[in-house]
C-alpha cells in the first residue's frame, strides 16, 4: 500500500514520540524533517497551509490531506505524504495544470465521506488509521460503493497524483525538503554525471535542489 | 492568399530526424535550401529535469504533435480522448524530437534488415503467414553501416570509449594531456618522443568537445600524428598500438600536427562524442 508496494498497516496510528522511539530501537537511520521538529511549529504550518490554499476548500483539504497520509504513511520507513506535503501539491496543481480534475475531487471527496459515514459512522478524517486503511483498501478493491465512475478508478487518480507530488520536482508545491527524493535516494538533478558517479558501487553525493534552481534553467517555464 | 517566394534548390518539410539530417549534407553541397518547420524553436531552457513537466504533462507535445494523434472512445455516450503521455516524447520543433535524444541512436542489428529471408531460413517458409505484407528491406546491414557511423560521429552518440596513438613522431620530445569538455583532466600529462606512443582506453564521460592538448618541449620543432580510436576494450596496451587497431576502429585521424620554431604550441581540438 505504500510507495514500495508492501502491505505495511500498522495497527494503530503512530504517534511522532513513539514513531521516533521506534525508528531508534530498530536501528533505523531516518532523517526527521525539520518540519517534524516539534507539534506547535506544526500546527502553524498546518494553519499557514489551509488559509493558502488555492484550489480546495478547507474541508475538503483535511480529506484529501486524511487520505494521502494513509496512502503514503509516516513510518518507520521514513516520512510521508504529510512531510512532503502532497497536498499542497495537488491544489496547486488543481489550481493549475491539473483544473480538469477539479470538478473529480470535490465529487470523489464527497463520495469518499458518503461512504465513511455508510461504513463506520463518521466523516473520513475523524476515523481510526484501521478503519481509514480499510476503505483504503475497499477502494483499491474496487468495493466501495458510491464513486464515479468508480471506486478503483478513483483511488488511481488520487494514487497518480500523490506519487507525482510526493516524488517530483519540488517546484510543483509537494517533496517538501526534499523527502521523497530522499526517500528512493534520488540524488537530485545533475547536469553532468560524471564516470565515478556511474559505478554501481557508488552512492552518488547528494545535490539536493530544484532543477529550476539550476542557473541554466532558471528561466524555465514550468508548465 | 498564396505568396510566392523566391525559388529554391531544395525545400525539407520538417526539420526532424529525416528532415533534419537531410539539411546538412544538402547545404554544403552548395545548394540553396529551405526547411519548413510546424513546431518553435526550443533550446535546452526548454528541457529542465522536472518530468511532470516534460512526460507527464506532456509539455514537449502539447505544441503540437499530441492534439494529432488518433482519439478513441469506448462508446459513443463519452467524449473521445487521445492516449495522454502515450506519445509524450515526440514532439514537433526545430530538430524534432531528435533534439532530446540524450545522445542515444540504437543500430539496427543486421537481423533486422532481413527479417522476413532470415526468419525463413531459419524457421521455414512457414514462418511467415501467407498475408503478411512484410518485406525485407532493400539494402543489408554491410550498406548501411558506412551512414550508420558517418551520423554517429556527426551527431555525437554518448558510450564511446577512445583510446589516442601518437604515430609519426618527428618532434624531438613533448607532452599530451587529454581535457574533458568541462576543462578538467581525462588523461594526465604524458611524454612523448619519437617513438610511436599510445594512450590506453579512456571512457568519455562528459558531452562535448575533448581536448587533446599537445605541448612540444623548449623550442622542439617537428610533428606528430595524432590518431583516435573508439571502442578499444582491451585492458592495457601501453606501448602496442598494434593491438587496438584489431580491437578498435580508427575514428579520426587528426590532420598532421606540426610546429614550427614560430608556433611554440599547439592545441588539436576535436568533438569525439
Amino acid at each position: 500500500m505504500d510507495c514500495s508496494g508492501e502491505e505495511r498497516i500498522p495497527a494503530q496510528p503512530v504517534s511522532r514520540i513513539e514513531f521516533l522511539k521506534r525508528a531508534g530501537a530498530a536501528g533505523v537511520a531516518v532523517s526527521i524533517p525539520a518540519t517534524m521538529a516539534t507539534e506547535s511549529a506544526l500546527a502553524e504550518s498546518e494553519a499557514v497551509q489551509l488559509t493558502q490554499l488555492a484550489a480546495v476548500s478547507p474541508t475538503e483539504a483535511r480529506t484529501l490531506e486524511a487520505f494521502l497520509e494513509r496512502l503514503i504513511p509516516t513510518d518507520a520507513t521514513g516520512p510521508g505524504a504529510k512531510e512532503a506535503n502532497v497536498l499542497r501539491y495537488i491544489d496547486r496543481s488543481l489550481a493549475g495544470p491539473l483544473f480538469a480534475f477539479r470538478s473529480a475531487y470535490t465529487a470523489a471527496l464527497v463520495s469518499l465521506d458518503a461512504y465513511a459515514e455508510k461504513k463506520f459512522g463518521a466523516a473520513f478524517a475523524s476515523l481510526s488509521a484501521e478503519q481509514q486503511d480499510a476503505i483504503l483498501t475497499d477502494m483499491d478493491r474496487n468495493q466501495a460503493t458510491g464513486f464515479a465512475p468508480n471506486a478503483k478508478a478513483v483511488f488511481e487518480m488520487f494514487r497518480t497524483h500523490a506519487v507525482q507530488g510526493m516524488f517530483s520536482d519540488p517546484a510543483h508545491g509537494g517533496n517538501a525538503n526534499f523527502v521523497g527524493w530522499k526517500l528512493v535516494r534520488f540524488p537530485g538533478p545533475r547536469l553532468v554525471i560524471p564516470a565515478k558517479d556511474q559505478r554501481l558501487d557508488v552512492v552518488p553525493a547528494a545535490s539536493m535542489k530544484s532543477t529550476y534552481s539550476i542557473p541554466l534553467f532558471k528561466s524555465s517555464k514550468r508548465s | 492568399m498564396p505568396v510566392m517566394l523566391k525559388p529554391v534548390d531544395v525545400a525539407v518539410i520538417g526539420t526532424g530526424a529525416a528532415g533534419g539530417t537531410a539539411l546538412w549534407p544538402l547545404a554544403n553541397a552548395g545548394l540553396k535550401v529551405v526547411a519548413i518547420e510546424a513546431g518553435p524553436r526550443a533550446t535546452v531552457r526548454d528541457y529542465p529535469f522536472d518530468e511532470v513537466r516534460n512526460d507527464v504533462r506532456d509539455t514537449m507535445a502539447k505544441w503540437k504533435s499530441n492534439w494529432e494523434v488518433p482519439t478513441s472512445r469506448p462508446n459513443p455516450n463519452v467524449a473521445a480522448t487521445r492516449p495522454l503521455g502515450a506519445v509524450g516524447p515526440m514532439m514537433n520543433a526545430v530538430g524534432g524530437t531528435s533534439i532530446h535524444w540524450m545522445t542515444q541512436s540504437w543500430r539496427f542489428l543486421p537481423w533486422n534488415f532481413k527479417m522476413v529471408s532470415e526468419s525463413i531460413k531459419r524457421y521455414g517458409a512457414n514462418a511467415i503467414p501467407k498475408d503478411c505484407t512484410s518485406i525485407d528491406w532493400p539494402f543489408d546491414y554491410a550498406e548501411i553501416e558506412p551512414y550508420y557511423d558517418k551520423h554517429e560521429y556527426f551527431a555525437g552518440v554518448s558510450g564511446q570509449r577512445v583510446a589516442l596513438s601518437l604515430t609519426n613522431v618527428t618532434v624531438s620530445s613533448g607532452s599530451v594531456t587529454v581535457l574533458n569538455p568541462d576543462a578538467s583532466v581525462l588523461a594526465p600529462q604524458r611524454a612523448f618522443a619519437r617513438a610511436d606512443s599510445f594512450i590506453d582506453p579512456l571512457d568519455l564521460s562528459q558531452t562535448g568537445v575533448y581536448t587533446v592538448v599537445l605541448n612540444p618541449k623548449a623550442k622542439a620543432v617537428g610533428s606528430v600524428t595524432v590518431t583516435a580510436a573508439s571502442g578499444a576494450t582491451a585492458g592495457s596496451s601501453s606501448g602496442c598500438p598494434s593491438a587496438w587497431y584489431t580491437a578498435g576502429k580508427p575514428v579520426a585521424m587528426m590532420s598532421l600536427i606540426s610546429w614550427t620554431a614560430a608556433t611554440r604550441s599547439a592545441r588539436a581540438s576535436r568533438a569525439m562524442r
